[in-house]
């Protein structure tokens, strides 16, 4: 069962997908897409989001229309968005709660 | 480039997948990532495979994807003796495969112009019909492939 958290990340990894599958440069390495496929894609992300409380689910949206992504990993303590130091302290969510970084904003996951 | 991404200790000669799931997780494995990590990268690969085969045809596939679970890009290759069914475009069994998995950003769009470089050395094996089956030794594939890279 994923946590809060790893639902953001993998939504956020649908997300991506889909916009890189539309770019010329990815349409240029030959890759065909089935565009029929895509609307199970489409099903599974939302039913992903049906799945993430309304508010988180806002927020998530808010940080991916601006800046592209809202989740980043945390590396050796480090926000792998804008290499910020967490606090000491900072730790691994419970399975229904999202932490943020205190710089950036970014949702934090931490592998 | 590729030079940088390829290493022996991603490269798997002998594969003992049995089909696309299986395929995909020993290819994963090859990255040694943490269980909770390899199964999130798991299924954005097999998302991506619902979208469209990433197996072009001629026995290969290049599957891909970007992920937030990824600090860098990476780059893996196995091979099947026996061939694997990808449900690739020609419907042929797969043989060889380039796993590419890369951050949401990388600077200097790496993962794409990898991307790129794969597709097309994919294509002149295939057109070659350069034997790549027959080698054992994982330094030799790479030193193959990087022949080719142009």
């Amino acid at each position: 069962m994923k946590s809060l958290t790893e639902k953001l990340l993998v939504l956020q990894d649908i997300e991506i997908k889909l916009r890189e599958i539309r770019s010329e440069d990815y349409l240029k390495a030959g890759f065909t897409i089935d565009e029929e496929k895509l609307s199970e894609i489409e099903i599974y992300k939302q039913k992903l989001e049906s799945e993430i409380p309304p508010n988180y689910l806002r927020k998530f949206k808010a940080l991916f229309n601006k800046y592209s992504r809202a989740v980043a990993s945390v590396y050796e303590n480090t926000c792998t968005n804008c290499f910020s130091k967490l606090p000491t302290g900072v730790k691994k969510p419970s399975e229904n709660e999202l932490i943020f970084c205190n710089v950036c904003g970014m949702i934090l996951y931490f592998p | 480039m590729l030079e940088k991404l390829l290493s022996e200790e991603r490269v798997k000669i002998g594969m003992k997948a049995k089909n696309k799931d299986e395929a995909l997780e020993e290819l994963v494995d090859l990255l040694k990532l943490p269980q909770n990590s390899k199964s999130i990268i798991l299924e954005a690969l097999k998302k991506r495979e619902v979208i469209g085969s990433t197996g072009i045809g001629r026995g290969i596939a290049i599957p891909h994807t970007r992920s937030t679970i990824v600090n860098d890009v990476y780059l893996a290759i196995g091979v099947s003796k026996e061939g694997i069914d990808f449900q690739s475009v020609d419907n042929q069994p797969v043989h060889l495969f380039f796993l590419l998995v890369a951050p949401p950003n990388d600077p200097g769009t790496t993962y794409l112009i990898v991307l790129g470089k794969i597709a097309q050395i994919a294509k002149r094996i295939a057109k070659e019909n350069i034997d790549y089956l027959s080698i054992e030794d994982p330094k030799e594939l790479i030193n193959l492939i990087l022949s080719l890279e142009g």
